[in-house]
């Protein structure tokens, strides 16, 4: 990328050198090319100061030298990901574990649904009070087959 | 005819260096956060340990390797080693000891932000390499910095 | 060529001339896609009749070819 750009103001340097080009032409592209220049001696000098630390990261880690960056920070970038996606693995799996050994219970709860809701229908006496308090436990245990 | 392409050419590259200049400045400081996060970052460095360990006491010795005792390649070989009884693999392991012993590396991902986005192929079409001739090093005594 | 980059001339004329942000990047980069070739080059730099006899696109070539092109 940086070399290219070099190049492309390189080759507008030499054009502006060329004798038989027409003044308009320098006119309009010397103080461009003057300014560019200077831009671009400060960036070649950003982009060697970033290889550099680049080549000390390599040699810091003993990784061999023609190593890429996209390399590199693709192992680290590829296991971060990974690890993030253990941990929450493990959670799911910790999670489910729970579930199950919740299991014995949750059975219990629900065979004494089950009763409580036979008893309810049972009732002879149509008494309201104890009709309302059969469905509230009914549900109260059903919420709780869930919640645990 | 030569006048009329560089003509153009010389407009192209003026109405388009800026552009560029920028987007190149933009890489190498994503480059640079990069170098940081892995370089830098201490608890990063801690996790590396923790791993080293972890190969360790596994291997009933030490790593095969270079300064760190791996190479970041091997990393990815943490989430390939299953153990036998659970289907996990070492790297579940590594998490679960690290939520034992040293939780605070548990976000690591989000602590190294550059490195991370190093996975949206931001550095895909732009390596270090097209930027200027990679350096050899070779030059450089292998020993003289190593600790 | 002026049919295959679809500009007009004015556009080219100005791009040519005043070499700056009065032409967009795009069509800089249509006009570089579409040069003359040789075979119009060679057309138009051996005219030698009135060129005021030309049609406009020619005329316009004409101008075009001989003053940007270097005799070398």
């Amino acid at each position: 990328m940086e070399q290219k750009l070099k190049a492309e103001l390189a080759d507008l340097g030499k054009a502006l050198a060329n004798t038989e080009i027409d003044q308009q032409f320098v006119q309009a592209m010397k103080p461009f090319f003057d300014a560019s220049t200077a831009d671009m001696q400060n960036l070649s000098g950003v982009v060697a100061g970033v290889q550099s630390n680049f080549d000390a990261l390599l040699k810091l880690f003993g990784e061999p030298s023609d190593t890429v960056s996209t390399e590199l920070f693709g192992y680290v970038s590829a296991f971060l990901v990974d690890f993030a996606k253990a941990q929450d693995e493990n959670k799911k799996r910790i999670a489910e574990k729970q579930r199950q050994a919740n299991k014995p219970e949750r059975k219990k709860v629900r065979v004494m649904r089950r009763w409580l809701t036979r008893q309810c229908s049972r009732s002879e006496e149509a008494d309201y009070v104890w009709d309302v308090v059969c469905r509230l436990v009914a549900v109260l245990l059903k919420e709780l087959v869930r919640l645990v | 005819m030569p006048h009329y392409e560089t003509r153009l050419q010389s407009l192209q590259l003026k109405l388009s260096f800026a552009e560029r200049a920028t987007e190149i400045r933009q890489l190498a400081g994503q480059i640079a956060g990069a170098i940081n996060d892995v370089g830098s970052n201490d608890n990063f460095k801690r996790l590396l340990e923790i791993i080293l360990a972890l190969g360790n006491y596994l291997n009933g010795g030490s790593f095969r390797g270079a300064a760190w005792g791996f190479h970041f390649q091997s990393l990815a070989s943490l989430a390939q080693v299953k153990s036998i009884n659970r289907g996990q693999t070492l790297l579940h392991y590594l998490a679960e000891y690290v939520e034992r012993h040293a939780p605070d590396l548990l976000t690591l991902p989000q602590q190294l932000p550059y490195v991370t986005s190093a996975c949206n192929g931001t550095f895909e079409a732009c390596t270090l390499s097209s930027f200027t001739a990679s350096l050899r090093w070779s030059t450089f005594a292998f020993d003289s910095e190593l600790e | 060529m002026l049919s295959r980059c679809k500009l007009s001339f004015e556009m080219i004329q100005v791009a040519l001339t005043s070499l700056d942000e009065r032409i967009t990047l795009d069509q800089v980069s249509t006009l570089l896609r579409h040069l003359p070739n040789s075979s119009e080059i060679d057309k138009f730099v051996e005219y030698d009749g009135d060129v005021n006899l030309l049609s406009k696109p020619d005329r316009f070539m004409h101008t075009l070819i001989v003053r940007y092109h270097s005799i070398k």
